[in-house]
């Protein structure tokens, strides 16, 4: 396996 | 009260109650704590999952490295300063 590209970490919040 | 700021020599973990989890419905990694439900990108959930209470955030960093290509060090850093002021994380 390649390792996968970085993409800036993020959350959001849960919308109900 | 300050708001923590995190810093590579910072050992993050969980604070109590929270946990993470991996929601069907949406297909997506959560983090589950008292105030509600946060969704994570795969690149934020590899950040909590090596977050262990002993491990600091440089050593994350390296270990993110292997996993990533391209890994910021500034971008897990900002990741883990806005989760302790969401009060999920805490930095010792």
């Amino acid at each position: 396996p390649s390792p996968a590209d970085w993409v800036k970490p993020d959350f959001s919040e849960y919308e109900t | 009260m300050t708001t923590p700021h995190a810093t590579p020599q910072a050992i993050p973990r969980l604070r109590r109650g929270v946990r993470c989890a991996y929601d069907r419905t949406r297909d997506t990694d959560v983090v589950l704590f008292p105030e509600g439900v946060l969704l994570l990108n795969p690149t934020a959930s590899a950040v909590l999952d090596a977050c262990d209470g002993a491990t600091s955030i440089a050593a994350i960093t390296h270990t993110l490295a292997t996993e990533f290509h391209g890994v910021q060090a500034t971008d897990i850093l900002d990741l883990l300063t806005r989760l302790a002021a969401r009060r999920v994380v805490d930095l010792d």
